[in-house]
């Protein structure tokens, strides 16, 4: 029996959730306004990790330069991915084999091979870190954690606020909310819904982008890091109920605690600590089961559509 | 170059199977499976195991179908009731859960090392090098009874409601079916379809190991059946055959021409503009859906060439 060391399990569940609540809220932005899960996402986080790289490694900048970049790079692929490809698919009209929601589904897996395979190509297979001085390392009670991992929470959490004053209280915020809500109704209602869109998939990108970043910050850069998050945040995105923006903040942060004492309990119980991605796994497969709507959704969200 | 061939023709055939099956549960009935992969591998790992402990071809191949169409059925329990969407994410990360599974059990999988050493049935009789010549035949006759199974359960009062949950589901469900256990089936059925292939790909491999089952594999299938046409069951077999005919051609070309870009991501990249293409310009393949065949339809058509 390991001891539980539990100031460190809190610190790096808060840590795992930080980073995934960014991943989910950017699945969930998108997700509301196209009624899709988008897997291009993935890339989305590995690209904004990358374009810091590039940032760090080529002009020598830091990590704020870094940041910046990750997000306006991210969400301008993601503006591109929805100009070149989704926006056209929306038009295409169903026929008996293929609806506009499994066309989209089937699109978004062939752009991430594309982005993934180039960026592959450009940076290689192998993974790669960013040269950056080594952070400094702080102790309170049992728990360890560097300067790094308190960016990472602390910049996570801005963004989070930033984002929901952001929907809140502008104009544009409210439009976004508005169009995801009914796309027809705001039409007519007189707000410009493509501008809405586009904003949307740039927030989400960038999101995603600065959600790599922090990802790559905290582990090391490869060309399936947005793969391995994806799968997790679409866990946490079920959770939290699917389009649900507070319920995805929330789960995120769940999942991340359940995930950090998941490993805990594999270690105790002797198991390959290479399951850790199962544990979250499986907490979607109960959800299916038990309440398919996920924690914080209405009825109406499960089966509609 | 006759093995090469040989080689490239087993491999059409066991992904023409694969496509085949995905495209009853995904064509037939929109069930996005997004972890065909893992059905494929319950096969190839359930043939191993059994082969490398003395069973025959022919134990090898019911465990084989059984596992894979008991893995449809487990992951159809959770799955079947929600939206397509669902189901896709499900489906994904329960192959890649598979994948971990096959790597961190290695007292069963041997890990990331593999199963080596699948031994070969008849192989005292047949000698070595002729092999292919004669496994080759023997894949393209479980391809033409997957064939003639799958358009049979297409043309069938079954296959007729599966369309029509495709179609409607609530239409369906308004004429008294049991949407659920017809989506039950369907993915059963095509699970064990994935597991027939598996149990040919480890036979003629003779080596499985986890880093075959990558998630890239579910969307080649993937590409072949939407290049074919979804929702036809020849078109499976085409789409298999023209993405085969892609790969090899890459793997000579490469040996003779300096690509600019690393064959394997030139690969996978074109893979994803097919998919993007595909759905923007043809969403029905090749060769489209067929009318079902029945006999009321026959006796349809019959009567109206009377008519006339």
């Amino acid at each position: 029996m390991v001891l539980v060391n539990l100031p460190q399990l809190f610190v790096d569940s808060i840590l795992t959730g930080s980073v995934l609540a960014l991943g989910a809220i950017g699945l969930t932005l998108v997700y509301r306004v196209m009624k899709f899960p988008n897997f291009v996402h993935a890339e989305f986080l590995t690209f904004g990790a990358y374009s810091a790289y590039a940032v760090n490694q080529y002009l020598g900048l830091g990590l704020f330069a870094g940041s910046i970049s990750s997000f306006v790079a991210s969400g301008m692929l993601a503006v591109i991915s929805y100009r070149s490809v989704f926006s056209k698919l929306e038009n295409v009209s169903s026929s008996g084999t293929t609806t506009k929601l499994t066309s989209m589904l089937i699109a978004s897996i062939g752009l991430g091979f594309i982005f993934r395979h180039s960026i592959q190509e450009i940076w290689g297979a192998n993974v790669l870190y960013f040269n950056i001085e080594a952070p400094a390392i702080y102790e309170y009670f049992t728990a360890r954690f560097t300067s790094f991992d308190l960016i990472i929470i602390l910049s996570s959490i801005l963004l989070v606020l930033l984002l929901h004053v952001f929907l809140t209280y502008t104009n544009l915020g409210k439009s976004i909310r508005a169009t995801s809500d009914n796309p027809n109704l705001s039409l007519i209602s007189g707000i410009d819904t493509d501008r809405v869109i586009y904003t949307v998939w740039f927030l989400s990108g960038g999101t995603e982008g600065f959600a790599g970043f922090l990802r790559g910050v905290d582990t090391r850069l490869s060309p399936w890091l947005g793969w391995n998050v994806l799968l997790i945040a679409f866990a946490v995105v079920i959770l939290g109920g699917i389009g649900s923006f507070y319920g995805a903040i929330i789960a995120a942060y769940i999942i991340g605690f359940v995930e950090n004492i998941g490993v805990v309990a594999l270690i105790n119980l002797d198991l390959p600590t290479s399951y850790r991605p199962a544990i979250a796994f499986s907490i979607l497969i109960l959800m299916l089961i038990f309440r398919p709507q996920g924690l914080f959704s209405t009825a109406s969200d499960r089966k509609g559509g | 170059m006759i093995n090469f061939i040989l080689d490239a023709l087993i491999y059409a055939g066991v992904f023409g199977i694969l496509a085949i099956s995905l495209n009853i549960e995904a064509g037939f009935t929109r069930l996005m499976n997004y972890g065909k992969v893992a059905f494929f591998g319950v096969g190839a790992y359930t043939s191993a195991l059994l082969a490398l402990s003395g069973y025959n071809f022919l134990v090898t191949l019911v465990a084989a179908i059984f596992m894979s169409a008991l893995a449809g059925f487990l992951i159809s329990l959770p799955t079947l009731r929600l939206r397509e969407d669902y189901f896709a994410i499900v489906t994904v990360s329960a192959g890649e859960i598979l994948r971990l599974f096959f790597i961190s059990e290695a007292w069963l999988t041997n890990g990331t090392r593999g199963l080596p050493g699948i031994p070969r049935p008849l192989a005292d009789i047949i000698p070595t090098e002729n092999y292919l010549l004669f496994y080759t035949p023997v894949v393209f006759v479980f391809l033409f009874a997957c064939y003639l199974i799958a358009t049979q359960i297409v043309n069938s009062p079954f296959g007729r409601v599966l369309k029509s949950i495709r179609e409607d589901e609530v239409a369906s469900k308004s004429l008294g079916k049991d949407i659920f256990k017809f989506k039950t089936k369907s993915l059963i059925i095509g699970s064990s379809m994935a597991g027939i292939a598996g149990h040919l790909f480890s036979y003629h491999l003779r080596f499985i190991s986890p880093d075959m089952f990558f998630p890239v594999l579910t969307f080649t299938i993937w590409t072949m059946m939407i290049i074919g046409g979804i929702a036809n069951i020849k078109g499976s077999i085409l789409g298999a055959l023209i993405v085969q005919t892609f790969e090899r051609g890459m793997s000579i070309v490469k040996d003779y021409v300096n690509l600019p870009i690393d064959p394997l991501n030139f690969r996978i990249i074109v893979i994803g503009f097919i998919l993007i293409l595909f759905m923007m310009y043809r969403p029905e393949g090749i060769i489209p859906e067929e009318k079902t065949k029945s006999i009321s339809t026959r006796l349809e058509e019959n009567g109206t060439a009377e008519d006339k």
